[in-house]
C-alpha cells in the first residue's frame, strides 16, 4: 500500500512514465500524450490566433513538434509549460508566415457582440470579454491567457517567456488595465463585475 | 517577508497593480505556492471572475487523429544513413582538398556552407539526429582548416628566418 505522501505525486509520476515510454517510441504513450495535450494547445492557439482554422493548424503543428522532439524535453520544466512554449513559438511563426501585423487582424470568432443593454448573462459577459481580449495587443493577451485560462504560475510564465518575474508581473498588470478599458468600450459601461 | 499570508491591504494593492516591482514579485511568488492566498487574490480580482465565466472551446474532432497520423508517418527516418552522410561530407571535402592548392580557404568556405545548411535544417525543424552529424562535419572541417592554416603559417615563419 502506497504512503499518502507518495500517492500525492502519483499523477505526476504517471505522466513522467508516459513521457519516458513515448520517448522510447511506445505508440500507446504517444497517443496518451496527444490525447492529454492537444486540447490545451488548441485552446491556447485559438485564444491567441482568434480563428478556428489558424488555431487548428497551429495546434496540429505544435503537437507534431512536441511528439517528434520528446528527446529535447528538459524535465526541470513542467511538461505543460514546455508544450505551451512550443505552441507559443508556433503561433508566432504561423502569424509571421501569414504576414499579419497583429493577431487581432485575424477574423474574430465572436464578432456579433451584443450592445450594452443586453449584457446580463454569463454568456454575454464571456462574449464581451472575448471581444475585449481581441482588442488588446498580443503580448498582453498572451500573459492573460497563460495566467487566467491555462492557470500557469507567475514563475512558470516567467520561465516560458524567458523574462524576470518582475517584468512578467508588470506586463500582467498593464494587460489587466488594458483589458478593463477594452471591456468598458465593448460593453459601453462598467468593467466586469464593477472592476475599477 | 514579515507576513505568513499576504495581508488584505497588500493583496488589494497587488490586485490593482499598484505595488512596486520587488514587492509585487514577492507577493506573486507567495501566491504561486499558497492556495489560500491565490483564492483570496482571485476573489478580489473582478477580471478573474469574468475569465471564469468563459467556456472551454470544443476540440475539433479530427485534430488528435490528424496529429497521430502525421507523427506515425514521421519526418525523414534516416537512421544509420545520417552519420554516414556526415562522414561522407567530410570525406568528399578531404578529396577536394587533395585536388586544390589552397586547402584552408576552401575548408573555411565549406565549413560556412555546412553551417548555413544546418541553420536551414533547424529552421524547418529537422530532428536533432540529422543536425548533429552535420554539425560535427562542419566542426571537423573547420578544425582541419585551422590546423592546415597554422602549419602553413609555421612554414612561412621558417622561411622568414
Ligand atoms: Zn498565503
Amino acid at each position: 500500500m502506497a504512503a499518502p505522501a507518495l500517492r500525492l505525486h502519483d499523477a505526476q509520476n504517471d505522466e513522467a512514465r508516459w513521457i519516458d515510454a513515448a520517448r522510447d517510441g511506445d505508440p500507446q504513450a504517444v497517443a496518451w500524450l496527444a490525447e492529454r495535450y492537444t486540447h490545451t494547445v488548441y485552446r491556447f492557439a485559438l485564444r491567441m490566433m482568434r480563428n478556428e482554422q489558424d488555431a487548428h493548424d497551429a495546434a496540429q503543428e505544435t503537437m507534431v513538434k512536441v511528439l517528434r522532439n520528446l528527446q529535447r524535453y528538459d524535465k526541470r520544466w513542467r511538461f505543460q509549460t514546455w508544450v505551451l512554449s512550443i505552441a507559443r513559438n508556433t503561433c508566432i511563426d504561423e502569424f509571421r508566415r501569414r504576414k499579419r501585423k497583429s493577431y487581432k487582424e485575424a477574423p474574430d470568432i465572436a464578432d456579433d457582440s451584443p450592445g450594452p443593454m443586453e449584457l446580463t448573462s454569463r454568456r454575454e459577459r464571456a462574449s464581451s470579454l472575448h471581444t475585449a481580449m481581441g482588442d488588446i495587443p498580443p503580448m498582453y493577451r498572451e500573459v492573460l491567457v497563460l495566467y487566467h485560462f491555462e492557470h500557469l504560475k507567475y514563475r512558470e510564465i516567467a520561465d516560458l517567456l524567458d523574462l524576470p518575474i518582475g517584468t512578467v508581473m508588470n506586463r500582467i498588470f498593464r494587460a489587466r488595465k488594458k483589458l478593463r478599458t477594452a471591456y468598458q468600450v465593448v460593453t459601453g459601461d462598467a468593467a466586469p463585475a464593477g472592476a475599477t | 517577508m514579515p507576513w505568513l499570508h499576504v495581508p488584505d491591504a497588500l493583496l488589494a494593492s497587488f490586485v490593482r497593480g499598484t505595488l512596486p516591482d520587488d514587492e509585487a514579485s514577492s507577493v506573486a511568488l507567495h501566491i504561486d505556492d499558497c492556495g489560500a492566498c491565490q483564492a483570496r487574490a482571485t476573489s478580489a480580482d473582478p477580471l478573474s471572475q469574468a475569465f471564469a465565466s468563459v467556456d472551454e472551446p470544443a476540440l475539433p474532432t479530427e485534430l488528435i487523429t490528424g496529429v497521430l497520423a502525421r507523427v506515425e508517418t514521421g519526418g525523414p527516418r534516416l537512421g544509420a544513413a545520417v552519420p554516414a552522410a556526415g562522414v561522407g561530407l567530410a570525406a568528399a571535402a578531404a578529396l577536394v582538398l587533395l585536388l586544390v592548392g589552397d586547402p584552408s580557404s576552401l575548408l573555411s568556405g565549406l565549413g560556412a556552407l555546412i553551417r548555413a545548411a544546418e541553420a536551414i535544417l533547424r529552421a524547418v525543424d529537422v530532428p536533432l539526429a540529422l543536425i548533429t552529424p552535420v554539425w560535427f562535419a562542419a566542426a571537423a572541417l573547420s578544425l582541419a582548416g585551422a590546423a592546415i592554416t597554422t602549419r602553413r603559417m609555421e612554414g612561412r615563419e621558417t622561411l622568414w628566418r
